[in-house]
């Protein structure tokens, strides 16, 4: 057996590394991402003071520290039996949208624009950001710069630092808005609301009008039949903060709702021996292997999964696009790899909206922040991460230390999925041990549209880096290296 | 409007922390420096530059070099700067390029790049090993020094 080997070399060492198996006939058996993930955080936890959850799990990455510190805080209010006052909820939630806003902004201009706008068969060195300028101007780079600011503006405002927010303790927050605020928040809002319609409007003018591009989108590489994940309302529209997780079925519809209190009757792992990050699946369909349809408990998170495992958006512009993507691509679910841009674009929208909302809520700048807490217990703590659905539980002793942690992040849960996706792009570019040029850039796009961020860590920007592949023959000799970088 | 310490990396990751320490260093010995732990770095640090006269970086690198090697890089004078390959969304070279290119007018004419070479960016832990924790210590110097010659 022949196995390729391709190697993002990050700052960091110990990141994903992409290892693909071919069979005597040189064709593609099976494609791995190794993830050597951070161990022992969960360890790192144990024997800490509740309250320096929110602060300590931000600063696992940094990548998406709103969304760890809102999964903390919501396991600490179940842990002690609290639930946080309406503003509270409200000042939460409108920080939680502003995150969402600079985080699906940067994905799509950095991440994945250079794929689409650039082209998936530019050369690495014109598929990056300056490369998307190019086509779309420097007076767009500096609204993509401006617009990542009021997020992070947001964040400050509300969780008193930018990057790693405080705010968030059991029943509630630690510090109100006053009017002044409210109206610098609003204003961000609105501007925000524009700049995704206008960023909606890119990807309508450089891929929906590109038949080439909708045909690659919906092509069978880019195909994965699995259920969807992802948090609903009480009307089933999706929810980034709270609410129930739902999953459909490979026909979209619901298999199963429950409480994020439930999530371990309903969410196993599943081990392999050759990477330290864990699979999940659903508990009750059970591990198939490296398999989509009904039978295969493996589902995807995200903003494609949450977009299939809901019934429309929250808020009107946004829910207009979700009908819209689902009506040019055929209908829920849609399980293109490649859509979960487009979904991401349709959310981005959505957040900026639902920002706005919260920020001309009359009661916005109230002043009941928080609810005083009951005896500390257990308690898990669901959000909706911007790559997908990020859960934290803790165990704490009576004194409010933390006895035991168990985090599971997005992209575990998307894990399987993902080495599915970088198999089936592969499928298409080796055949009979011929390895086409273009082998990198399609298994990057495979698992870039996936946001991953490996054990909370790398973000591979397109094109830039190193990249190297392995080929092995069966007796596992090195017969050929393809470097980048 | 004078200069800027900007510390990047991830503190709870022993020497991938350096930046930061730099940069809580400074606030407690000398308060007077604007310093601030920009921790993933990220596009967002164009924001906090602008309108400074000169801005220092500092982050952890790995080149494979003793631990606790200090690397300066003059950006304005054109020096290339190390590459270094971000895991944090967004690389330094790559931002301090879009600096460059959508808000020149705005950017702190003088840019300089400290990397401090790092032993252990792999475990937890929120010390650096005690060579990176000597280099941390000589940077502090260095920058307070530097700061001090020129009045802020």
């Amino acid at each position: 057996m022949k196995t390729i080997t391709i190697d993002p070399i990050t700052r960091l060492e110990g990141h994903g590394k992409i290892e693909i198996f071919l069979n005597e006939e040189g064709n593609v058996e099976n494609a791995y991402l190794q993830i050597p993930e951070l161990r022992g955080f969960e360890r790192f936890c144990e024997g800490r003071k509740a309250e320096d959850m929110p602060i300590i799990t931000p600063r696992i990455c940094g990548v998406c520290p709103v969304a760890h510190h809102f999964a903390a805080a919501k396991a600490l209010d179940a842990a002690y039996g609290v639930e946080p006052t309406e503003t509270a909820r409200k000042l939460r939630e409108l920080m939680y949208s502003g995150y969402f806003v600079y985080d699906h902004t940067l994905h799509f201009y950095f991440l994945g624009a250079p794929d689409f706008v650039v082209g998936p068969d530019a050369p690495p060195s014109e598929r990056n950001i300056f490369g998307v300028l190019k086509k779309v101007g420097l007076d767009v780079g500096r609204e993509v710069i401006k617009h990542r600011a009021y997020g992070q503006r947001i964040t400050e405002i509300l969780g008193g630092k930018a990057t790693h927010p405080t705010c968030g303790v059991p029943g509630g927050i630690s510090k109100g808005l006053n009017e002044e605020e409210r109206q610098s928040i609003e204003d961000m809002a609105r501007s925000s609301v524009e700049f995704a319609k206008f960023t909606l409007g890119i990807f309508d003018d450089v891929v929906l009008s590109n038949q080439d591009y909708v045909d690659l989108i919906l092509s069978d590489p880019y195909q994965l039949n699995t259920y969807n994940m992802g948090m609903v309302d009480e009307n089933n529209r999706v929810n980034f903060y709270g609410g129930d997780v739902r999953v459909t079925d490979q026909q979209g519809k619901e298999y199963v709702k429950f409480g994020e209190q439930d999530y371990l009757d309903h969410v196993c792992e599943h081990v392999e021996p050759w990477t330290y990050s864990k699979f999940t699946y659903l508990k009750e369909v059970g591990w198939n292997g490296f398999t989509d349809g009904p039978d295969s408990g493996v589902y995807r998170v995200g903003p494609l999964g949450r977009l299939n495992a809901a019934d429309g958006m929250a808020t009107p512009q946004a829910d207009e696009e979700y009908r819209r993507m689902f009506k040019t691509l055929g209908g829920r679910p849609v399980q293109s790899t490649l859509a979960f841009h487009w979904a991401r674009l349709v959310e981005l929208l959505y957040a900026a909206e639902h920002t706005l909302e919260l920020a001309t809520d009359p009661g916005i700048t109230g002043t009941d922040l928080r609810n005083p807490v009951g005896e500390p217990g257990e308690g898990v703590g669901v959000v909706e991460a911007a790559r997908g659905t990020l859960i934290h539980h803790y165990k704490l002793d009576n004194e409010g230390m933390v006895k035991k942690a168990n985090l599971i992040v997005a992209t575990t849960n998307n894990y399987a999925d993902i080495c599915m996706s970088i198999r089936d792009a592969a499928k298409g570019l080796i055949r009979g041990g011929n390895i086409d040029q273009g082998l990198l850039n399609m298994v990057e796009m495979a698992f870039r549209a996936y946001d991953p961020c490996f054990g909370c860590s790398t973000h591979t920007l397109p094109g830039q880096a190193p990249l190297k592949v392995n080929v092995y023959d069966d007796r596992k000799r090195l017969i050929e290296t393809i470097q980048r970088g | 409007m004078g200069t800027l310490v900007i510390g990047v990396g991830n503190l709870l990751r022993c020497d991938d922390g350096a930046g930061v320490h730099v940069v809580n260093r400074l606030k407690e010995l000398a308060p007077q420096i604007d310093a601030v732990d920009a921790a993933m770095g990220g596009v967002e640090i164009l924001e906090a530059m602008k309108g400074y006269d000169r801005v220092i970086i500092v982050d952890s690198i790995r080149t494979g070099a003793k631990p606790g090697t200090i690397y300066r890089v003059n950006v304005a004078d054109g020096e290339e700067p190390p590459r270094i390959s971000s895991s944090h969304g967004v690389d330094l070279v790559t931002t301090l390029e879009l600096g460059r290119r959508l808000m020149h007018e705005e950017m702190p004419p003088e840019q300089i790049l400290i990397g401090i070479e790092a032993e252990d960016t792999l475990n937890f832990g929120v010390s650096c090993t005690p060579r990176v924790e000597a280099a941390v210590d000589r940077v502090v110097e260095e920058i307070i020094m530097l700061v001090g010659q020129r009045k802020g």
